[in-house]
């Protein structure tokens, strides 16, 4: 072979394998009509597909498509077929089944089109694929199937309305320990409501009766829980709600036995309730035997002495237990100053300071009267002013201004105005 | 007598003023105006608004200030109701006005805005489809003395809570009489207003009384054992059921004389007391929130418990009276359609390499406003997506496609402002002082009801579980300038007039669903001389049947007329649907057509569904529908005008089954319930063209040249509708406005629009000739068919270039 000959050869047989491949790798007659279909306009597209064809295994591309355009023109027969063929050669793909739904909706069948929705929801049970099924489930009045829909649902996904409404189709189906079992599945495998769903169960087991069952689960649930002293507080207003008064006792006193956490708010929780006697007793109690209150117990207290006027828990707590922050003292303090007016601070004037005036500038300002500062107290009232007062400091302000006016500090009451 | 027109040109404005001035039977009149015949050359002449002429308040001079804010609106609305001023009513049974107005109550603390209220949102569409109007009134506002007019049929409330001052609200409501000194019904939908927690006072327990309830202690649980002892399924379980709910429910049970339609045993156990959750009275009635309707996240909007249409019927009543309807016109659904700007200028993605695609305005033009010559559509830019400062390059063709647009004779130029403000209240309260400053001001004088009334107005529904909101975030889709009213409106409206140079009509504001105007941007438009559609709730997920889809006929204060049927963006509410959604909006037409008529074809869309093939497709069919059906094509300003007819309309009984129809302006249809043993006595009646039975009700078309038709109607089951033996033809249907109609000796003569394939019906007497061919000008009509029972159905086969008019005429005997 001459050395001429040799690169024709390499040339050629280059070109004969190119030939080849490009034989080979040739699109088939399905994908190229896919394409151009794709890239046709749809209704030309829909045009030369034409009606109703028997797709074969390889064309099942071009029967979604087709199905997809007849279903976008409305024509919900040939899309309906098409899709039926489409789901019996891919049963399980969801989205089919999908697609048939959403043709038989558009249609106005809600009956099959539920058919078809519960069959992708088998196959792949997403949250918007429940939503729709169960709407259709209810507007189709099928309550059993909205409620199984409901119970089987992973815990992690449901809703709290959706968890209220199988509530409801359960009871409303007699099937009462059922929605126990519910909530306890939802509990114990995590749920994001888990909190509330105890409440409600509680309140579920007192409404049937069974309000030892309801304290036991309860104390189970604080001993265990990691914020025991928020859900405990809860809990107590669940049974308070229900009057299950001795059973909200039992949780308070097991508290109290158990390190006094959310004592505050459960105290709080009888004296909202009406059961004022209750509150002080149990206020007294604790903080005969509390060592430390955390700020949520201090707000607690100052909240109490709010609602009732009643300030020995308060005072027995700023007397015998460690100061708390200004922002917290500064709130307690006002409830004397609201209660009793200024003079009432005095016992206090340990816990004064620029501190204290910073974070409440209200009860500076009237410890400040008192001390007759005219000009601290107006500086001080100007600025309570200035951060904002709510309905009630509103009128403790005027007060306060009032005094000032009545001693004559004419410049200073201007300062505070 | 007849009022008939004498030439044919005058405008809605003279016969408004013709009313106010004393015309009365006996005067000719103006001709209506129809799609075709625009208010345009009077507005131009000179002329205000003929929405502010056709209010049905007419203030003084020294209050129009003062009406200009919305929440004084309401007061005059209140005020007209009150019977402030108005003449002596008749008291007589036969000669009294028909009660189709209702005292609409809301607590303007909790929900500022009636807009927000679950009345407005919920149940005003089932009220103003019975014919009532709803008048609102703040309870928590001081409650005025005067008697109420004799057309106000009852006191409506749904409350969420008992009321702060409950005793002053009682002892009101108690006294509340017409000047008649008939006693209003009372509806009490949610909480009675009253707190039924413990004992209640006498005026309390008397003001229950009147819905039919009469307090039974304190509040009882409502235990998981608790079961439906009685449930009337004509009034309960209308789209879904009833459940009862663990927790607290008010004791309450049905007087001796009052019906319970649901009742509960809220323990399950026979020996414990009932509550009943929904009752009727002969003076009211009451429907616990639990039963009213049932929120359901996974529509969006809530579902109805109670079948409201029942519900209100017993309660008001149920003897066939004239109903104001705006569904229907000349015996047919009306059809009209809007376009809204959304999507103007987005761009169709190129197929091929090298190619350029079009925005959605030039698919819009093409196929589907060109295609549809015979169809009027009411189409709106936004100015914002013409300016190429703001939309970038595009722009240009955004002008050019809409110039085009406007350029069809079919066309009714619209715009949606400059910037697209989707929520304007949300906008206003943005300008509006802080709430620190607001609480300042208010709060010595309500203490934290005015921070939480600030709350509510600023949050709207936020709290409230029935709120829809708009689906967006945005508060405008241009944000270059700042928010300016003036721009957003006048400006707006003044430049389309002027992209739509020859446009026959003024250019009309839609409103974006959601947007929530206030009283002065009403007023802007109003001074801009036009008039507005739209802007009322957002609607969900249409697919599924259920009520509260639709809004009512208007927003609380009447001066803005919503769309009424939901927008396409409705039915692509849930982001996952697929391919052809649009299509269902067939559903939404056969559920408002099927058992009732509940809305006109209302075809809502915008300019991106001619974008994508599907919704272009479903338009297009839609289109078909409305052309090919029983429709009646008109025009969005048409059904504006229509709705503002709905909410002034007055009905007086002149003698048994005999009616005067008032102050109905352009409203052309009045529409009597249980009528099946009913039909029109044309030749008692006067300003009647005809009537159509459809199912139980018979809706009867007035004469648009007759300012105060009288309809008298018969016992009997004449099938038509018109009682046999009437001595003239009578209108069944038409798909074309008919005009008047004139009878002179033995010769009848109707004056229609002209379009050509459009068909009209008429009853001819017995042995009553049919019209020849010379008893037809100026265009030919084509006799199509000829019904058994003496029906003549005939089509336009051309229409005349320059009259705007056809005109058939009838004689009685042969020539």
């Amino acid at each position: 072979m001459t050395p001429v000959r040799r690169p024709v050869l390499v040339f050629v047989l280059f070109c004969l394998c190119a030939i080849v491949a490009v034989l080979v790798l040739r699109p088939g007659d399905a994908l190229r009509r896919e394409a151009d279909l794709a890239a046709a306009v749809p209704t030309s597209a829909l045009a030369e597909l034409g009606g109703y064809v028997a797709y074969g295994p390889d064309e099942q591309a071009i029967a979604q498509m087709h199905a997809q355009l007849a279903l976008g023109a409305g024509d919900f027969d040939l899309a309906r077929n098409l899709l039926a063929d489409l789901a019996a050669n891919f049963p399980d793909d969801a989205s089919l089944w999908d697609l048939l739904a959403h043709t038989e909706i558009v249609a106005g069948d809600f009956t099959t089109a539920s058919t078809h929705l519960a069959r992708a929801y088998g196959l792949d049970p997403t949250k918007p694929r429940r939503d729709r099924l169960g709407l259709l489930y209810r507007v189709l009045d099928r309550q059993p199937a909205e409620a199984a829909l409901l119970v089987d649902a992973p815990v992690h996904e449901l809703s709290m309305a959706e968890l209220d409404r199988a509530v409801a189709l359960l009871l409303a189906a007699d099937r009462a320990d059922e929605v126990i079992d519910l909530y306890l599945r939802h509990i114990a495998e995590g749920s994001a409501h888990a909190e509330m769903i105890k409440q409600k169960l509680v309140v579920f087991l007192i409404d049937i009766g069974r309000s030892d069952d309801a304290r036991a689960y309860a104390i189970s649930w604080i001993e265990h829980a990691s914020q025991g002293g928020a859900l405990s507080s809860d809990l107590v207003r669940s049974f308070i709600a229900r009057g299950a008064i001795d059973s909200a006792l039992t949780i308070a006193a097991h508290q109290m036995a158990n390190g006094s956490d959310g004592m505050g708010q459960i105290v709080l929780r009888f004296a909202e309730s009406g059961h004022g006697a209750l509150a002080r007793k149990l206020q007294s109690d604790w903080l005969a035997q509390a060592e430390d209150l955390s700020e949520d117990d201090w707000s607690a207290l100052s909240q109490m002495a709010a609602r009732t006027g009643d300030l020995s828990g308060l005072r027995s707590a700023l007397f015998h237990h460690q100061t708390p922050a200004p922002a917290m003292l500064g709130e307690a303090l006002l409830q004397f100053l609201r209660y009793y007016g200024p003079q009432a601070l005095l016992p206090f004037r340990a816990h004064m300071g620029e501190d204290l005036s910073e974070a409440a500038p209200l009860v500076g300002a009237g410890f400040a009267l008192e001390m007759s500062h005219p000009e601290t107290a107006a500086r001080l009232l100007a600025r309570a002013k200035a951060e904002g007062l709510g309905p009630r400091d509103q009128l403790v302000w005027q007060s306060l201004a009032d005094r000032l006016a009545r001693q004559g500090a004419g410049v200073a009451i201007g300062e505070a105005y | 007598m007849k009022i008939y027109s004498t030439n044919g040109t005058t405008t809605l404005f003279d016969k408004v003023r013709a009313s106010r001035s004393g015309y009365d039977q006996g005067r000719r009149t103006p001709t209506p105006l129809d799609s075709t015949q625009g208010w345009k050359t009077a507005l131009r002449n000179g002329r205000t608004s003929p929405i502010r002429r056709m209010s049905p308040w007419p203030a003084p001079t020294g209050l129009r200030h003062a009406e200009r804010r919305g929440r004084f609106a309401l007061v005059l609305a209140l005020v007209s109701v009150l019977g402030v001023g108005a003449e002596a009513a008749p008291c007589s049974p036969d000669h009294s006005p028909e009660p189709l107005r209702l005292v609409a109550l809301y607590d303007g603390v909790r929900m500022p805005d009636p807009r927000d209220s679950a009345l407005h949102r919920l149940a005003e569409a089932p009220l103003n489809h019975l014919g009532y109007r709803l008048d609102y009134l703040d309870v928590a506002s001081p409650l005025p003395e005067s008697p109420l007019d004799e057309d106000v049929a009852g006191v409506i409330s749904w409350f969420d809570r008992p009321l702060a001052d409950a005793g002053t609200f009682t002892e009101w409501a108690t006294g509340l009489r017409t000047e008649c000194g008939r006693r209003p019904q009372h509806i009490i939908l949610g909480s009675p207003a009253v707190p039924l927690a413990g004992a209640i006072s006498p005026a309390a327990a008397r003001y229950l009384a009147l819905a039919g309830l009469a307090h039974d202690g304190p509040e009882r649980a409502v235990t998981p054992y608790a079961r439906v002892i009685g449930a009337d399924a004509a009034m309960v379980g209308f789209e879904t059921g009833f459940l009862p709910s663990v927790g607290t429910q008010a004791s309450v049970l049905a007087t001796e004389t009052a019906v319970s339609h649901l009742a509960l045993s809220p323990t399950g156990r026979e020996t414990e007391p009932r509550i009943d959750l929904v009752v009727t009275a002969a003076t009211g009635g009451y429907a616990n929130a639990a039963a009213v309707v049932a929120a359901d996240p996974r529509l969006g909007d809530p579902l109805w418990i109670l079948n409201p249409f029942s519900f209100f019927e017993t309660i008001l009543g149920t003897d066939p009276r004239p109903a104001p309807d705006t569904t229907t016109l000349t015996g047919r659904r009306m059809f009209f359609a809007t376009v809204q700007s959304d999507g103007w200028l987005s761009l169709d993605p190129a197929r091929r390499l090298g190619e350029t695609g079009n925005i959605a305005a030039t698919l819009l033009l093409r196929d589907l406003v060109a295609r549809f010559p015979d169809l009027p559509v009411t189409v709106a830019v936004l100015q914002g997506d013409l300016d190429p400062s703001t939309a970038g390059p595009l722009a240009a063709a955004g002008e050019a496609a809409a110039r085009e647009i406007f350029s069809q004779p079919q066309v009714i130029p619209a715009t949606n402002g400059h910037d697209l403000v989707r929520d304007w209240r949300r906008l206003h309260a943005a300008s509006e002082p802080s709430v620190s400053t607001r609480d300042e001001v208010a709060g010595a004088a309500r203490g934290e009801e005015a921070a939480l009334s600030y709350a509510f107005r600023v949050l709207g529904g936020v709290f409230d579980p029935h709120a829809r909101k708009p689906e967006t975030d945005d508060a405008r889709k241009y944000f270059k300038a700042p928010f300016d009213p003036n721009r957003e409106i006048g400006g707006a409206l003044a430049a389309t007039a002027e992209l739509a140079e020859t446009a026959q009509d003024q250019p009309l504001f839609l409103w974006p669903a959601g947007a929530n105007p206030s009283a002065q941007d009403l007023d802007l438009v109003e001074a801009a001389g036009t008039i507005g559609l739209g802007g009322g709730p957002v609607a969900s997920m249409p697919h599924v049947p259920h009520l509260s889809a639709l809004a009512p006929v208007s927003a609380p204060d009447h001066r803005l007329v919503y769309d009424a049927l939901p927008a396409d963006a409705a039915f692509s509410a849930i982001s996952a649907l697929p391919v052809g959604a649009l299509h269902g909006m067939n559903q939404t037409l056969t559920w408002t057509e099927e058992p009732r008529r509940l809305a006109p074809f209302h075809l809502a869309f915008s300019a991106r569904s001619a974008q994508r093939f599907d919704t272009r497709q479903a338009i297009s069919k839609a289109l078909e529908i409305a052309r090919s059906g029983d429709y009646h094509v008109t025009t969005a300003s048409d059904y504006v005008r229509i709705a503002t007819g709905f909410q002034n309309m007055r009905a007086d009984r002149t003698g048994p089954k005999t009616w005067r129809i008032r102050d109905r302006g352009a409203l052309q249809t009045v529409r009597l319930d249980r009528a099946e043993g009913l039909a029109v006595d044309l030749d008692q009646s006067d300003g009647v063209l005809g009537a159509r039975r459809r199912g139980e009700s018979l809706y009867v078309a007035l004469d648009p040249g007759v300012i105060e038709p009288v309809l008298r109607v018969i016992e009997e089951d004449a099938p038509s509708g018109i009682a046999r033996g009437a001595a003239r033809p009578a209108l069944l249907d038409s798909g074309v406005p008919v005009r008047r109609a004139a009878a002179a000796g033995c010769q009848t003569t109707f004056v229609f629009a002209p379009r050509v394939g459009a068909r009209l019906t008429f009853q001819i007497p017995p042995g009553q000739p049919l019209p020849r061919a010379s008893d037809v000008a100026p265009a030919p009509l084509r006799m199509v068919e000829e019904h058994a029972d003496g029906a003549v159905t005939f089509e336009i086969e051309a229409a005349p270039e320059t009259d705007p008019e056809i005109a058939l005429t009838f004689s009685c005997e042969a020539t």
